[in-house]
């Protein structure tokens, strides 16, 4: 379980959200937004990217602030536009991220295999196309054993074939026991993926849509 | 000046001195700082270009900088190049060849105008000494590096779009896979030809001064010049923390403790400074000055480990960087005049992990707020 106390975020003058609570129990949640409303800066807010106001728990006992290491082994995190150093090979970040967030390389052959991921992890990260980019940085948000994945417009630049492993991929997580917050443009309520709740970001507020 | 100049200046020449401000300090306070009057600065460069204009190999010496500061102006050229928000410069290819070489040998006229305005000093001195001869060969040289650089970048520009595809290759060394290892390598990697420049330039300055005979030698000197040289890092230090901040941003999100990330960069910082704790080891060996050494060999990573630790305070610009930079500068100038030299490590020691921790959590880039998504 999630819970979101007080949360405030601004940056400078310009406010983008704020919400006096918010609790999420296990499942999937989709958060939903126009450009600009704040829907990946609230997802990098829970991955502990941000500063922000206010106070986020995990299972009612595990803080960001005073569990930072703790909240992060639990929390994982896909950015929507990843950026790496160019100069660094895919098999080397992948690899840095396991050993921190305690992961197997058993886990991460399996995870690459799933989403297609080919030999091109060899290769620096400034050769990979922004589908490549993503995929990796998918790879490194499902090492380890985390509770949360947070998933920042997944299917963005990802083929046909690599969107459906990704679908895959997340209900067979989700039936391990693993959430999610996805964020998406797309029209992702045809996918079959198995949606807990559906939240949209408008005018700084979040408002339930629909209640699955 | 035409726009296509302007916009080159400003995307191009204007981003290249901001970036390297805190290097150019550098550098000229080493060149006219550390003499006791302007007047001796003047008489120590007047007997530098002498040196050049009379023996070949001080002339070498003076190419060998010359040439690593036009190389220096390439890599930032290539680097511009290869992201694509400078796109547009790949347009000049549709202007004709003799007009894109124009505009190219201006702008690097403007990149290397350093370089020029030593040039014009060498011929002022080649004319007063009589040597008119050994100037003009030496100001043909700096002419034939403006002209060489033109045509680099006059190549790069032309190829532009291939230079975006696969970069170099990898390090062939082996590093750690953990943020130390990263940082070194972004260090050895992406700003070898800074730290050649600054490593050179450290490393003799010190390696010569504590070679200084003992009884004129000069302890409080020592410690301005050394605090200078470890200041004069500080560009890859800034570096550092944006490459942290922003290529490796991920890293926030994984479960590291911040002591562990304190304890990286202060790796990574000592590694830095291995040739200056060399370079330093006279003190130990001739001048019998073992805690001295001591003191400084700590100072010095620590007090990059400071550096490092202000930048989480706010989201600085260079400018603002370089004025921290003067008055920390100040700070441990100051206590070096001081008996206890033990206090300048203990600033850093003190200092850096309350900052750090204060400020890490704290730290958010300034941004438009157009785009949030």
């Amino acid at each position: 379980m999630l819970q979101l106390t007080g949360i405030h975020k601004s940056f400078g003058s310009h406010h983008v959200f704020s919400f006096d609570q918010l609790r999420l129990e296990n499942g999937v949640y989709w958060l939903k937004g126009a450009n600009g409303s704040g829907k990946s800066t609230l997802i990098k807010l829970v991955a502990g990217l941000l500063p922000f106001k206010g106070e986020i728990l995990l299972n009612e006992e595990i803080s960001i602030r005073q569990q930072p290491v703790a909240y992060r082994l639990l929390v994982n995190h896909s950015a929507a536009e990843p950026i790496y150093p160019s100069f660094l090979t895919g098999d080397e970040l992948a690899s840095f991220v396991c050993s921190v967030k305690n992961g197997t390389i058993q886990q991460v052959e399996e995870i690459k295999s799933l989403l297609g991921i080919t030999s091109y992890l060899s290769n620096p990260t400034g050769s990979y196309s922004s589908g490549m980019l993503k995929k990796l940085s998918l790879l490194c948000a499902f090492i380890g054993q985390p509770s949360w994945i947070l998933l920042d417009e997944p299917f963005t630049t990802l083929d046909h074939a690599s969107q459906s492993a990704l679908c895959k991929l997340i209900r067979e997580k989700t039936g391990q026991g693993i959430s999610f917050i996805i964020t998406s443009h797309h029209d992702i309520e045809t996918s079959d993926i198995p949606f807990t709740k559906i939240f949209t970001l408008e005018d700084g507020q979040l408002h339930e849509t629909i209640d699955r | 000046m035409g726009t296509r100049d302007k916009t080159l200046n400003h995307s191009i020449a204007g981003p290249f001195y901001r970036q390297h401000a805190g290097a150019f300090l550098f550098l000229f306070f080493i060149l006219f700082g550390i003499q006791p009057s302007f007047n001796d600065a003047l008489r120590t460069h007047y007997a530098f270009i002498n040196g050049i204009l009379t023996s070949l190999n001080f002339f070498l010496v003076a190419f060998s900088c010359w040439m690593l500061y036009a190389i220096k102006t390439i890599i930032f050229f290539k680097s511009c190049l290869q992201k694509e928000s400078y796109d547009f410069l790949y347009d000049l290819n549709a202007i004709p060849q003799g007009k894109r070489f124009m505009l190219l040998v201006k702008l690097i006229a403007v990149l290397l105008a350093p370089l020029s305005c030593y040039a014009l000093f060498i011929i002022g001195v080649a004319i007063n000494e009589h040597r008119v001869l050994n100037g003009i060969g030496i100001v043909s040289t700096v002419f034939i590096l403006h002209l060489l650089t033109t045509i680099v970048v006059y190549y790069f520009i032309k190829n532009a779009k291939a230079l975006q595809q696969v970069t170099g290759t990898v390090l062939s060394f082996a590093l750690p896979k953990n943020l130390f290892g990263f940082v070194l390598k972004f260090v050895f990697y992406r700003q070898f030809i800074t730290l050649l420049i600054v490593k050179i330039i450290s490393f003799s300055c010190l390696y010569f001064f504590v070679r200084t005979e003992a009884s004129v030698f000069e302890e409080r000197m020592l410690w301005l010049l050394f605090l200078t040289m470890v200041i004069g890092h500080s560009v890859m230090v800034f570096r550092n923390f944006h490459f942290l901040e922003e290529e490796l941003s991920f890293y926030r999100n994984l479960p590291i403790r911040s002591f562990s990330i304190l304890l990286s960069l202060l790796a990574v910082y000592t590694i830095l400074l291995l040739p200056e704790t060399w370079a330093l080891r006279a003190l130990l060996v001739n001048l019998d000055k073992a805690s001295e050494y001591l003191w400084m060999i700590l100072t010095g990573p620590f007090l990059l480990l400071l550096l490092h630790s202000l930048l989480y305070t706010e989201d600085m610009k260079m400018e603002e960087f370089l004025k921290l930079l003067f008055g920390v500068w100040v700070v441990f100038v100051f206590f070096s005049l001081s008996r206890n030299h033990w206090l300048l490590p203990a600033i850093g020691f003190v200092f850096s992990p309350v900052i750090f921790l204060m400020s890490y959590n704290k730290y958010e880039k300034n941004m438009d707020v157009e785009g949030l998504g």
